[in-house]
């Protein structure tokens, strides 16, 4: 038992010094310092809130699909961090002279979903981690792709259906079941906003949590997450 | 309307552990429902499906190492005995769909021999002292059976069904390799599928059965498992006949084993039962501690393990009351290549053993 205990304390350890310091950072560094930072003109920042959106904090709601068809839902919260934009002039023979944006982004997000595996388990988890993310627009083009990168650590929970103890031949029925675990996560995911309105997306990723210690082993499940990510800066102050 | 939301949200995260606790059907003529037995560090789920009206339940120990219990509900078999019984289709320690924290020190055969223990005792708590248990194993299951039947654990069962299983490996190895060359020469002779036994002829002769060799124990394992289309081509068994509806297809992707989690945790268990010696495992000379009713099934053509092991274990088993029954077109999984003699056999085994 103490090995366990001792392995649950290091995962915990390994969750606030990897996430912590992001959140941390983040909550304390606002938009407009992020833009001062890169010393941006006038014509610069609106163009690069074109793309980006003028949003400080974002919110994410999808259906997160384990194994795609196990099916759950997930919320992020996120906020800007580090900004950097790129504008280029660009000509093409039939749409003449454009503006090619392109935006990199450093985004903490912290989250929390469940998920069901009917008939088996049901699962809650709550995660924190930082996404990198890029943008690219064309000025005469509607819309702006996006992608991103992202990882983080977090803490799950099972809650498993009717099960009982067993000690010593004795049979005893335990409350609320299920097991904790500990996971690095892994994202990959692809975004499209309309131009007019940047601060929302729809978007698609596929994520990796990676369950440890999971029997003698370390377990990666298999997400896939589709959702609409939206302004959220009038709800925080 | 912010408050609503909030209250929405508690509301949701409140009954989510109870809207799992709760799913299934627990009326005894039709039960439909999963519960777990937690023991020494593992959650081990028990699916029941069926008939429990008369508290006869057939717990299936399912192959592997590495296997899960519900892969065995897709088959038809199961679907037509759980008309008759209640069916519990079990994931071992560390297969399937089990989930826990525990050291490799806990993965062992005699664990596995607990927690079938427990789970025994785990239904006869639920269901009532009264219910009536089988337990059947197939392939590893049977050695796992068999390994939980020479022990006392055996008087918690009303009978044992032991389904092709490998209580004995270094056995089953010897009389595999006498098998891939007396069944390959009457192949090769008939002009059958030449060049898969010639193929395995080499591979078997390259095996000294003497000595412990797990990398070409491994090559004849899966000589045995392809050797069942070969067998099939040349009509020698049944096709297993088990089309599934959309339905069933859709219900298999979301609600059955998550075959990804079921693969990696198998494996892990399986290289951990290899490191502690599974291809030593020899039970025969313990099976005439076996006292309860058996019933031991096997196909004729089982290359993966052999018929010698079910005739060795008629001979040894001290049972007072035993059978052996061979399924004349079948290999490795008579329940697939012969549903109806399988469930038949089944049947007559324990209308004739229970109360």
């Amino acid at each position: 038992m103490t090995h366990l205990l001792k392995q649950k304390l290091n995962y915990t350890l390994w969750i606030l010094c990897y996430c912590f310091p992001f959140l941390v950072y983040s909550q304390t560094t606002s938009i407009d310092s992020l833009q001062s930072d890169y010393k941006l003109d006038a014509v610069d920042s609106t163009k690069a809130t074109q793309i980006t959106g003028d949003a400080n904090y974002s919110l994410t709601i999808s259906y997160f699909g384990n194994m795609v068809f196990h099916p759950g839902l997930r919320t992020n919260l996120e906020k800007k961090w580090k900004v950097k934009h790129k504008h280029k002039l660009k000509s093409k023979k039939r749409k003449g002279e454009f503006t090619l944006s392109k935006s990199r982004e450093l985004v903490p997000t912290t989250g929390i979903g469940f998920y069901m595996h009917p008939r088996h388990y049901g699962a809650l988890f709550v995660d924190g981690g930082l996404k990198f993310r890029k943008s690219r627009s064309k000025s005469y083009k509607r819309t702006i792709k996006r992608w991103h990168l992202g990882t983080g650590m977090g803490i799950y929970r099972s809650f498993l259906p009717e099960t009982y103890k067993v000690t010593d031949d004795k049979v005893k029925k335990v409350f609320l079941p299920g097991r904790i675990y500990f996971y690095p996560y892994f994202e990959f995911g692809l975004e499209r906003s309309w131009r007019k309105n940047p601060n929302h997306a729809s978007f698609f990723s596929v994520n990796t949590l990676f369950l440890m210690p999971y029997n003698t082993t370390i377990m990666p499940l298999l997400n896939l997450q589709i959702g609409y990510r939206f302004k959220f800066d009038k709800w925080i102050k | 309307m912010e408050n609503k939301f909030n209250i929405l949200i508690i509301k949701l995260l409140i009954t989510f552990p109870l809207w799992i606790s709760s799913c299934g059907n627990e009326q005894l003529s039709d039960l439909s429902e999963t519960i777990y037995v937690r023991r020494n560090g593992a959650d081990m789920p028990a699916r029941i499906f069926g008939n429990g009206s008369d508290k006869i339940f057939l717990i299936i120990l399912h192959g592997g190492p590495g296997g899960d219990g519900f892969t065995y509900r897709l088959l038809d078999f199961a679907k037509k005995l759980e008309k008759h019984y209640a069916l519990v289709y079990y994931d071992q320690r560390g297969q399937g769909m089990s989930q826990g924290h525990y050291s490799k020190d806990d993965v062992s055969v005699e664990e596995m021999v607990k927690d079938v223990g427990a789970l025994a005792r785990v239904l006869k708590h639920k269901y009532g002292s009264d219910s009536q248990l089988f337990i059947m194993g197939h392939s590893w299951g049977g050695t796992l059976g068999s390994a939980v039947m020479i022990t006392e654990k055996q008087h918690l069962f009303k009978g044992w069904i032991e389904v092709d299983g490998a209580h004995d490996i270094p056995q089953l190895n010897r009389a595999l390799v006498r098998m891939i060359h007396e069944i390959g020469n009457q192949q090769i002779a008939q002009g059958n599928s030449s060049n898969f036994w010639l193929d395995a002829q080499k591979t078997a002769s390259k095996v000294d059965t003497t000595k412990e060799e797990m990398d070409a124990f491994g090559d004849l394992n899966s000589v045995a498992h392809n050797a069942e289309d070969h067998l099939e081509k040349a009509d020698l068994i049944n096709t297993p006949d088990n089309k599934l509806s959309f339905a069933e297809t859709f219900s298999a992707l979301t609600s059955q084993t998550n075959s990804l989690t079921s693969l990696i945790t198998g494996i892990s268990t399986q290289n951990i039962l290899v490191e502690k010696g599974l291809e030593t495992i020899s039970l025969t000379d313990e099976l005439h501690k076996i006292k309860i009713p058996t019933l031991l099934l096997w196909g004729r053509w089982d290359f993966v393990v052999p018929v010698d092991l079910g005739y060795s274990a008629y001979e040894k088993i001290g049972s007072a009351s035993k059978k052996l029954v061979i399924f004349e077109k079948s290999a490795h999984s008579p329940m697939a290549n012969e549903p109806e003699n399988f469930n038949a056999e089944i049947i007559n085994f324990i209308e004739l053993h229970r109360d």
